[in-house]
């Protein structure tokens, strides 16, 4: 069990190849991350587009459709579906498959759900511009994005599913616990909240707690367990070297699962007192397994971290792995009432935000993105050398996004609790807001690195195929002709 | 052996526990509340908005306004005072037990105090030293009463006459409680701010009403019109350089129910689960000399 996911035991049933089963992922995969790739550009502009509008307050100005409410929300809700949950879904798929050494189930159906998920995400960014997004942070698609996006999901989990289900090894290589479970948790969270947000409504503050356990889930349980999940299997597949412990991967499992389901709210929510109580010691308790998955990988690598300068996928998925446990420590000793009531409403809940959605999740799933595209599509990347400066531009904007933030963030919280003024404690946090541009730039940036490598490659992928047609077609041509 | 039927079950168990435990039984807890007796007006707390405040809250959520603003006002702890109503038999028992509380004060200063009550016996006292005094006062038999203040930030901001609690919410649509404070909380803004020609202008140009202000201008929820013969008198009145000449600002309804919706946010009705922070006290000269003030110094002003 604590073997590489290389060498899980072999079975009767004629082995299938890696080639096959890349060959399967081909198509879903390909509209996945090519998709996932574009709107992670869509994103990083809006969001540097609302990091103007804090400058220049007559940007966009009188146009309604992108007021700072808007701009904002729409690079919050790409970032996440359009991006982030969308290319965790495909890394999960892949994963699975590899994982169960069996070709993906009806990939097809998931390239159909791709393209309704990415209607989806177009639905709701259109609905968010009109003024119908639904007032919950991370949640502000449409109540009309939302079937579009389930029906997506489903189509999406429904092979993923059957492809766990056909699996050809007996063992379980801890990778897939983690996929198993985030297969499940992403339906169930996201029609509870539709169900009770968008479709009968609870009542009053009910909303709001549905929409923390929601965002808190999504984040901390499902993107955890699919970023987790990679990292498990990349580390030793890159390092050759398997994995330390599966006794601390199971229980980095379990307690995520179980502390992570049971957090979110924040001390002084208008809710009953328990809940906040409840989220802080769940947030401490989170350190158990973030630090039982950091050791994981630590001994894994046995303190040789040559593979780290030879993969940019192994750059990728640690410094992913590293955000999550300083996001995880971070946010611990945030949830502490006397600490949130400085630092919560400040920038630096912006801060653990993007250190979560952008240092962890981005950077693993790009990782495994840069990693799995030129297997499935059997093209190397064109511009080879573009992927290290993606991973340098990713880490600086990352930092550049969240060092000045959590300072700053900090500095607004001890104004705030103090007596300075508004408008003095509004003017103070400016310097750092004109620094964390930069880090969107930086981010833009290597963004549209790996957009210009994956358009190169469907190129690449898709010239031959085209001269073939062309060519066939000529000659069946031809031939019509000769008879 | 397959352990996936094993950890099926188990992902299956924790995920309807996470369910059970923080959706359901919140549900049970807070998605049934009632409007409530309210303490002091008599009727009922909370009373719905009128339809246009309503529908400002539409507009509130479709410009997203919570982006920047939060409706949510938090209280990190509480102090007691203790009124001294009436000594009761044991006078000089009494007096002891005020002195003890007090001990910056002298013997003599304590009695001069108790000749004409009611006064305050201990102010901004935290709950052990409250409890420890009250509970020797009860056994004297003496008569008193006990206040709760509460503290924090956001209160001493002036951002709310309390924390919000759950029903302050009930009426709500959409609960926009909100992440951040770019802006000002805004729970009680009605209170703060109930001039709605204000707001109207801060809207148009918040620069107009606050300098160097960095909330973005909502133009486009106003017409701007040739003033005919007879000008409206719903035109907004703004300062000569930003008036467009030989033409007047109208709000559209979006505007107007906006302002009708910020000026309906206040929650200031008195609540049993949430002390007030006591309305600034009118400088009381004679009340300064007097109040005997141990604990003061354990708490922030
Ligand atoms: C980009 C962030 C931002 C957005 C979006 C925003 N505001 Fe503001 N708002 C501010 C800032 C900063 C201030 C403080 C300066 C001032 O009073 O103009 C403020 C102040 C206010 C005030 C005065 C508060 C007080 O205590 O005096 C009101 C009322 C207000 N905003 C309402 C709104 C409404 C309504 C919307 C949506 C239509 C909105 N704001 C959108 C940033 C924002």
């Amino acid at each position: 069990m604590s073997s590489a996911p290389t060498n899980t035991e072999a079975t009767a049933a004629p082995e299938v190849t890696p080639q096959q089963i890349d060959a399967s992922c081909r198509i879903p995969l390909l509209v996945i991350f090519g998709s996932s790739a574009a709107w992670l550009i869509v994103s990083a502009i809006l969001s540097f587009i609302a990091s103007l509008k804090f400058h220049s307050a007559a940007l966009l100005a009188d146009c309604p459709f992108f007021t700072y409410g808007h701009v904002q929300a729409g690079a919050f809700n790409t970032l996440l579906y359009g991006f982030i949950a969308q290319a965790a879904i495909g890394v999960m798929l892949w994963l699975i498959a590899r994982l169960g050494k069996t070709t993906l189930v009806q990939g097809g159906f998931a390239a159909v759900g791709a393209i309704f998920w990415n209607l989806g995400v177009t639905l709701g960014l259109i609905g968010i511009f009109l003024g119908d997004g639904s007032g919950y942070e991370w949640f502000e698609f449409p109540k009309y994005a939302a079937p579009v996006l389930l029906a997506g999901y489903l189509l999406m989990g429904a092979v993923g599913g059957f492809t766990f289900a056909e699996r050809k090894t007996t063992e379980l290589y801890p990778s897939q616990w983690f996929l198993l479970a985030a297969l499940f948790w992403f339906p169930w969270i996201y029609a509870t909240a539709v169900a009770l947000i968008h479709w009968y409504p609870a009542v009053g503050v009910m909303q709001s707690i549905v929409h923390q356990w929601y965002a808190h889930n999504l984040v901390t349980v499902w993107l955890g367990s699919i970023g987790i999940a990679a990292v498990f299997y990349f580390v030793p597949k890159i390092s050759a070297k398997p994995l330390a412990s599966s006794n601390y991967a199971l229980l980095t499992f379990w307690f995520l699962l179980i502390f992570g389901g049971m957090g979110g709210m924040h001390h002084g929510m208008p809710v009953p007192a328990w809940l906040p109580a409840l989220s802080t010691v769940m947030a401490f308790m989170l350190i158990g397994p973030a630090l039982a998955f950091v050791l994981n990988l630590h001994w894994t690598l046995e303190d040789d971290y040559s593979a780290f300068n030879s993969s940019v996928t192994m750059k990728f998925v640690l410094a992913g792995a590293v955000a999550f446990f300083a996001g995880i420590v971070i946010q611990a000793f945030g949830a502490i009432p006397q600490v949130s009531d400085i630092l919560h409403f400040t920038f630096f809940t912006v801060a653990v935000d993007k250190l979560m959605l952008l240092g962890f999740a981005s950077l693993v799933l790009l990782g495994g993105i840069y990693y799995i595209l030129p297997r499935v599509a059997g093209v190397e990347w064109p511009f080879a050398s573009a992927l290290k400066f993606h991973f340098l531009l990713g880490i600086t904007g990352v930092l550049l996004l969240v060092l000045p933030l959590a300072l700053g963030g900090a500095q607004q919280g001890a104004l705030l609790a103090s007596d300075t003024g508004f408008m003095d404690v509004s003017s103070a946090s400016m310097k750092f807001l004109y620094i964390s541009i930069l880090g969107d730039l930086a981010w833009l940036a290597g963004s549209l690195l790996l957009l210009g490598n994956v358009k190169m490659l469907v190129y690449h992928l898709v010239k031959p195929l085209v001269l073939g047609c062309v060519t066939d077609s000529k000659k069946s041509k031809t031939r019509e002709a000769t008879v | 052996m397959n352990q996936g039927p094993l950890v099926f079950l188990g992902v299956f168990v924790t995920l309807v526990t996470s369910w059970f435990g923080m959706i359901f039984v919140p549900q049970i807890q807070v998605g049934e509340l009632k409007p409530v007796p309210a303490e002091v007006s008599g009727g009922l707390y909370p009373a719905a908005k009128p339809g246009v405040a309503q529908q400002g809250a539409e507009v509130y959520r479709q410009q997203g306004c919570y982006y920047c603003h939060s409706q949510q006002v938090r209280q990190s702890g509480v102090q007691f005072d203790v009124i001294l109503m009436e000594m009761g038999e044991k006078t000089n028992e009494v007096a002891k037990i005020v002195l003890q509380a007090n001990p910056r004060f002298g013997d003599k200063a304590v009695k001069q105090l108790l000749k004409q009550l009611p006064k305050p016996v201990l102010s901004g006292a935290n709950f052990e030293e409250t409890k420890k005094t009250v509970d020797k006062l009860k056994d004297a038999g003496a008569k008193f009463e006990m206040q709760v203040i509460a503290l924090g930030a956001d209160l001493n901001r002036g951002w709310g006459a309390r924390r919000t609690v759950a029903n302050d919410y009930l009426f709500e649509r959409t609960v926009m409680l909100g992440e951040q404070r770019i802006g000002p909380d805004l729970t009680a803004i009605g209170l703060r701010r109930p001039d709605a020609a204000w707001h109207l202008n801060h809207l148009y140009a918040p620069t107009t009403e606050v300098e160097g202000s960095k909330m973005p201008s909502y133009t486009y929820l106003f017409e701007k019109r040739p003033i005919g013969r007879t000008p409206s008198p719903d035109a907004l009145k703004l300062p000569a350089a930003i008036a467009p000449a030989g033409y007047e600002v109208v709000p559209k309804p979006e505007a107007k129910a906006l302002v009708a919706y910020l000026l309906s946010l206040k929650s200031n009705a008195a609540v049993f689960e949430a002390p007030m922070k006591p309305e600034p006290k009118k400088e009381d000269p004679a009340a300064a000399t007097n109040v005997v003030n141990a604990a003061s110094a354990v708490t922030k002003p």
